[in-house]
């Protein structure tokens, strides 16, 4: 008995220490975003990218002023988590270059 | 609109109740390089500056350069003014027009916005000594302009990241241990610029986006970040990334290996700007004085389409940092910034065909103007016709300029042209002779514009001509690329 709650203390203990959070989840702070995301206006951001198979969720992987980061497209505020608003933002820092509207 | 809501809230409540605003209209100035504070601390050892290591709107910046004098109501109110050159570079005459913004906003009513914000120190090998000692000398006089309502963290690296002191509110137990956590900066080990920047967003960015707060990564470093890479986890592509979400960057460079890549990445990201730290004046300068400027952005994305009169044509932009110009547009600004001083950017208009006016009343060009107000929603527009007036009576003494600052900005022009000569000469593109002619024309209008406007600052340009000169004439030290390498 007593190595059982041992041992889902240890659970506990482990996925507390455990960053939980993946791209574009909800967070309070940098620690809980796994990998090397941070904790941008409480949604978990910041994830580069070389192909889709990177991003996950609605998160594709697009061009953010020339860094291929995952990023989640909008038409408003609304469709963008935690307090991050829609952005018209240019792809690459080229005269000609298109724009897209992302979460930041 | 938001912003104009937030901004008189923040005048009503600094006025008390009061009806009536008071105090000198604030300045505005580009983002970007705000001093060339390190080709003065190279010419001032006998040396020559490379291209790389000043940058004109640096020199604009340092100088007080007063628009046409109308009321201005608004946040920003376009302004531009006139006047005939011909630059020390022998390009042939041109007219010059200085665009500046005014800002209703007043010395004695505005208050800074409360910051969220991470100071990001290198503690690498490279730090040891002076730079140090004037790297937490700054810091100390930052920490003094910090109260309650703002909330920093302190983090050191080198080759390693570490939190020293967690973000926090800055009252005076906060402002008490960040003193201790800067008197404990010990430089050692090598540099990972990207490291800690990226600790110092992951602090900012969880808080960032509140109304009425300021975004910001402020980093000291002597190194230069590698800045032809823009990938996600790079210098520049973290500056673009969160500088596009809203979190601005301020460098604060010490020592002689900084080179102006590092002012002109910094200087073309939203919200960012740069600043050598040469001495204690400097320090004194920009944390004493500027610090609730330089982390006040006024508007982002200044985009700006010439349409010269007949038989003009726009010619070229000075001291206009913009990072991705759309297809039609001349030239612009990243950010503006609130300033203590009035400033702009300079524009040279040329001929096409026959000649420039000689005399005014003339229409030199029209300008059209789109710029993003901080936390307004769509971009704001403007027109503003670029007229020749003919010149005005400036102290006292009639002149060909319309106004003061592009008075002013013509001969700042001919002395960053005549710091270009010096380099092309260290590069081999000019003799000593051409070189030392564009210097010592530069010298000579300065001079004449100094004395006539007892203008100091101004003065100490004239000397720092004078002793490029001197450097120039007796062979001094180039400082090109393979030198500091």
């Amino acid at each position: 008995m007593l190595d059982r709650r041992v041992l889902v203390v240890a659970l506990l203990l482990l996925l507390l220490a455990l960053p939980g959070c993946t791209m574009g989840q909800n967070c309070n702070s940098t620690s809980q975003c796994a990998g090397q995301g941070i904790c941008l206006k409480g949604v978990c951001s910041g994830y580069s990218c070389a192909g889709e198979a990177d991003c996950s969720g609605d998160y594709t992987c697009g061009a953010v002023l020339d860094a291929a980061a995952c990023v989640l497209d909008c038409a408003s505020d609304d469709d963008c988590g935690g307090s991050q608003t829609c952005r018209n933002i240019p792809e690459s820092t080229d005269d000609d270059s298109p724009t897209r509207s992302i979460c930041l | 609109m938001r912003t104009r809501a937030l901004l008189t809230l923040l005048l009503v409540g600094a006025l008390g109740g009061c009806a009536a605003m008071s105090g000198a209209n604030l300045g505005v100035t580009p983002g970007g390089s705000q001093d060339i504070g390190l080709a003065r601390t190279i010419i001032g050892d006998g040396g020559i500056p490379d291209q790389s290591q000043f940058r004109v709107e640096g020199l604009f910046s340092e100088h007080d350069l007063p628009l046409p004098d109308e009321a201005c109501a608004d946040l920003l109110c376009p302004r531009a003014a006139a006047t005939p050159v011909e630059p020390v570079d022998d390009a042939g005459p041109r007219m010059l027009v200085q665009l500046g913004f005014a800002t209703s906003v007043t010395s004695e009513t505005f208050q800074r916005q409360p910051q969220n914000m991470a100071l990001v120190v290198d503690i690498s090998g490279s730090m040891e000594g002076g730079k140090m000692d004037s790297v937490q000398e700054a810091l100390h006089t930052l920490a003094g302009q910090l109260d309650e309502g703002d909330h920093v963290a302190l983090v050191a690296f080198d080759s390693r990241v570490e939190i020293r002191l967690s973000r926090r509110s800055m009252d005076a137990a906060g402002r008490e241990a960040l003193g201790r956590a800067i008197d404990g900066l010990d430089p050692r080990g090598s540099t990972d610029i990207e490291a800690g920047l990226h600790q110092g967003y992951s602090l900012v960015a969880p808080h960032a986006g509140a109304d009425g707060v300021g975004d910001r990564v402020m980093l000291f470093t002597d190194a230069r970040p590698n800045t032809g890479a823009t990938d996600l986890g790079s210098f520049l592509g973290m500056a673009r990334y969160y500088g596009a979400s809203g979190i601005g960057i301020s460098v604060f460079g010490v020592g002689l290996d900084l080179g102006a890549e590092l002012a002109t990445e910094v200087s073309e990201v939203r919200g960012g700007n740069s600043f050598y730290l040469a001495d204690d004046e400097a320090i004194a300068r920009v944390f004493d004085e500027e610090f609730d400027y330089i982390v006040t952005p006024l508007a982002y994305d200044l985009e700006v389409t010439v349409d010269a009169a007949e038989g003009l044509r726009f010619d070229e932009a000075f001291g206009a940092p913009l990072d991705q110009p759309g297809p039609k547009v001349e030239f612009g600004a990243s950010t503006l910034f609130l300033s203590a001083r009035d400033g702009g950017m300079g524009v040279t208009i040329e001929a096409t065909t026959g000649e420039l006016p000689t005399e005014g009343p003339a229409q030199l060009a029209t300008f059209q103007l789109s710029y993003l107000e901080r936390d307004a929603a769509s971009p704001t527009t403007a027109t503003v016709s670029v007229p020749w007036q003919g010149g005005v009576e400036i102290a006292g003494q009639q002149t060909s300029a319309d106004a003061l600052g592009v008075y002013k900005m013509s001969v700042l022009l001919d002395e960053y042209l005549a710091l270009t000569a010096a380099a092309e000469y260290c590069d081999q593109l000019l003799t000593r002779e051409e070189a030392l002619a564009r210097i010592g024309e530069a010298e000579v209008r300065l001079q004449e514009v100094a004395t006539h406007l007892g203008d100091e600052p101004l003065e100490a340009e004239v000397a720092l001509m004078s002793q490029l000169a001197n450097n120039v004439t007796l062979e001094g030290t180039c400082w090109t690329e393979e030198f500091w390498w």
